[in-house]
């Protein structure tokens, strides 16, 4: 019951498996109705206007219990603070229990239709885990996408796919940064904050001031006093500097 | 005013208190569980003495609600869209009897199954019961149907519910609140007769309801959640509701569509507007959440003009929620489609936590019942239905709430030994003590198993009515005291589990066997609040 939404994603593509969604003969003689040549001129006047026009959409995405939220809680008050609108869907209940978890978000400085991103046109897919992050690609901007992944495993599944294999995959990805955000956590102090390093490794990607990131670092964590606050900045700055590095 | 970031639940949850909320009842179900908890967790709420404790099932809480706006209070009742079921007779009757205080039923269906056992739309029920019935399409009109929604009852004297769905209940946006408004004062319904559905009174409500249909489509026509938005293509015209209007405008720049678009968040559906668009456009999609309600009703069942395209014709797949994209591909617009998923990638299904009490209870039934070979346990509605999956593979149905218990009977009474009924302990308190007394007036031989975390575990920890009297509760119901049992499920208690459970399988009549032990989840949370506690 978990995986309809997977499929049915699939199921878009056209003839991916062919079966699947082939309409009858009545289905056929009803969909000749369906306008087409109209439409696309209507898409067509609708110009690529990407530098005065600015969103962000990204996939969060993980496995229950990883904490991919707080890494939109984060973006979301420094953007939110910015004046941009901000919309964000997320997964509750069975899912969470270990399963596959994702949320999709979106900022933009104008209103936001849809709280689904649509597939193809995500900007980013930001996962704490790496098999995770390759199971939104569909929706990844094939051309301009960036996928910004922690490299560590987590394995609660017999059938985890081979490791190498895993990482020859994301190797062959145009853009990406894979980034053991665990390690650096660890050494740094605190292996929980991993998601702050794959937050600062995406933060080149972001279009948003370094700085601001920092104060809503700061801000979410303040209650939790200057420690966690200092060793968090120092997850965000070395995952910020590695994936600079790659550039 | 500054916005507030919501969830779409938590919208309407803030609506109803600046509406004059006096009270919020609900049984816990995804994806309406967050309404009932922002309310118990406002201050606002606290100051007001908003009731919101949880409710022992969707009936309950329907007639709790009933009750109150019986006293001229304004209620709100919450549930997922299958607990709808649960709550139907009083639903339905209490369009009969009509609303006092305003009264606001509050429904998240989840298409797509997301955490359920069916799609069912409750737009159904709002016309099987003739009430008004509202479907916002975002955060904002979550807030704004809400804060309207019970004007609007205590205007007509009406019921009135709001269907939500998945993507709205748990989707957050910027949300613009308005002023709080006083609770009603306490004033008993003034007709003696209306709360009484006796026949002959029933006879003259049910004529009053029907007499206030046109005024109800009134509405709906001069609403501001129904909006005629016209496009200069008249080749098409899309009728689009609730969140549905997103998906479909999501797909133009600067949200402006070339096409008329009938946007429809508030029913009965408005005739007029239908009949505009129907009449000035080539073809008509309706996009819609859920299940074919308009366009079956616009179209009709013999589908003469053929020119209503939608979820039945073909044009939007039958089932589902819709996205972005499905909208763009009806509309005949280029599909967008990133890389493939690789193959590599495999499933990550939901799984028991690590340490949950039900592990050990199912390592204990799987070897209780390895001699009387698969198919003998039947399950219910909760953390334990994933027991359902690998490794343990431990159970063979989940169809409802409560239904463990009672096909256990049934298949007992068609012969099938042993059998053995798997419920949890909060399920039992919403719809498992009947299925029991049933079993125990025919002294039917089911072993029942009520597994007790003390908690509703899978809607994220709420507390549970039976707690520390589950076993009162079934020796009260009728069950032999010997044979009621309190278990610990751990590793070192296993062979004497295992013992108990075959022996009590061997017993001809009602047995209760309660596995007891804290959820791992509401455990882990209260260790670290006594924690914190202790460093402060």
């Amino acid at each position: 019951m978990r995986y309809a939404h997977i499929t049915r994603a699939y199921s878009i593509r056209p003839n991916r498996k062919g079966e699947s969604h082939s309409p009858s003969i009545n289905q056929k003689r009803r969909i000749r109705y369906a306008p087409t040549i109209k439409t696309e001129r209507a898409y067509r006047i609708r110009p690529k206007r990407k530098k005065d026009k600015m969103k962000i959409d990204i996939i969060l995405a993980g496995v229950g219990g990883q904490g991919i939220l707080s890494i939109a809680t984060i973006v979301g008050y420094a953007a939110v603070k910015r004046g941009m609108y901000m919309k964000q869907a997320e997964v509750h209940g069975m899912s969470q229990r270990g399963g596959d978890v994702q949320s999709h978000f979106r900022l933009s400085d104008h209103e936001i239709a849809s709280d689904l991103i649509p597939m193809g046109k995500a900007d980013m897919i930001i996962s704490v885990e790496p098999m995770e992050s390759l199971r939104y690609l569909p929706w990844l901007n094939p051309e301009t996408g960036w996928l910004i992944t922690n490299s560590k495993p987590f394995i609660n599944i017999p059938n985890y796919p081979d490791v190498d294999k895993l990482n020859a995959t994301l190797d062959g990805l145009k853009n990406k940064v894979v980034i053991d955000a665990d390690k650096i956590a660890t050494d740094l102090g605190s292996a929980r904050s991993a998601n702050m390093v794959i937050l600062g490794a995406a933060s080149p990607y972001l279009q948003l001031p370094f700085e601001e990131i920092e104060a809503a670092v700061r801000e979410n964590f303040a209650r939790k006093g200057e420690d966690v606050v200092n060793t968090n900045i120092a997850c965000l700055r070395a995952g910020r500097e590695f994936a600079e590095k790659l550039k | 005013m500054s916005k507030t970031l919501f969830l779409g639940d938590e919208a309407l949850a803030q609506a109803a208190l600046d509406a004059g909320l006096s009270g919020v009842y609900a049984y816990p179900g995804t994806p309406s569980t967050e309404i009932t908890e922002f309310i118990q967790n406002s201050k606002q709420g606290r100051e007001g003495q908003v009731h919101s404790i949880w409710a022992g099932n969707e009936k309950t809480a329907m007639e709790s609600a009933i009750g109150m706006s019986y006293a001229g209070k304004r209620a709100m009742v919450c549930m997922k869209h299958v607990g709808l079921n649960v709550a139907a007779d009083p639903f339905m009757n209490s369009s009969i009897t009509g609303a006092n205080g305003g009264l606001v039923v509050v429904v998240a269906d989840d298409p797509s199954m997301h955490s359920s056992q069916d799609e069912q739309d409750s737009r159904y029920y709002g016309k099987f019961a003739l009430i008004p019935f509202f479907e916002p399409s975002n955060q904002q009109e979550a807030y704004d149907i809400t804060y309207h929604a019970f004007d609007y009852s205590e205007k007509y004297h009406t019921p009135v519910l709001i269907r939500l769905t998945t993507r709205l209940s748990h989707s957050r946006a910027g949300v613009e609140r308005r002023e709080a408004r006083p609770q009603n004062e306490l004033h008993i319904e003034e007709n003696p007769k209306q709360f009484i559905l006796l026949p002959a009174n029933a006879r003259v409500h049910y004529r009053t309801l029907l007499g206030k249909q046109e005024a109800f489509e009134n509405e709906s026509l001069n609403s501001p959640f129904n909006k005629y938005i016209d496009g200069a293509d008249k080749k098409m015209g899309i009728i689009a509701s609730g969140i549905a209007y997103n998906y479909l405008m999501e797909n133009f720049e600067n949200h402006q569509c070339p096409y008329p678009v009938l946007k429809i968040s508030q029913y009965p559906l408005p005739s007029k507007l239908i009949a505009k668009i129907v009449d000035e456009c080539e073809t008509v999609l309706v996009a819609e959440e859920g299940y074919p309600f308009i366009e079956e009703q616009v179209r009709g069942i013999l589908n003469r003009t053929g020119n209503i395209i939608g979820r039945l014709s073909g044009a939007l797949p039958r089932d589902g929620e819709l996205n972005p994209n499905l909208l763009a591909k009806a509309l005949g617009m280029p599909d967008t489609y990133g890389a493939p998923v690789p193959e590599l990638v495999v499933p990550r299904p939901p799984a028991l936590c690590v340490g949950c009490p039900h592990i050990d209870s199912y390592l204990a039934i799987n070897e209780a019942m390895a001699e009387h070979g698969k198919g003998k346990v039947f399950a219910d509605i909760g953390c334990y239905t994933l027991g359902a999956l690998p490794p343990y593979n431990a159970i063979y149905t989940t169809v409802d709430m409560g239904a463990s218990i009672t096909m256990a009977k049934g298949a007992a009474d068609a012969g099938l030994r042993p059998v053995l009924a798997v419920i949890g302990d909060s399920t039992f308190t919403h719809s498992g003590m009947t299925s029991l007394l049933d079993c125990i007036y025919e002294n039917t031989p089911v072993t029942v198993m009520i597994l007790d975390n003390s908690t509703t575990g899978m809607t994220g920890g709420q507390d549970s009515h039976a707690l520390g009297v589950l076993g009162e509760i079934c020796k009260g119901l009728g069950v032999k005291e010997e044979h009621i049992h309190r278990i610990t499920p751990l590793k070192k208690d296993h062979e004497a589990n295992v013992k108990l459970i075959k022996e009590e399988l061997a017993y001809e009549g009602v047995s209760v066997i309660i596995p007891t032990r804290e959820c791992i989840q509401t455990l882990s949370r209260r260790m670290k609040k006594q924690q914190a506690a202790k460093k402060k």
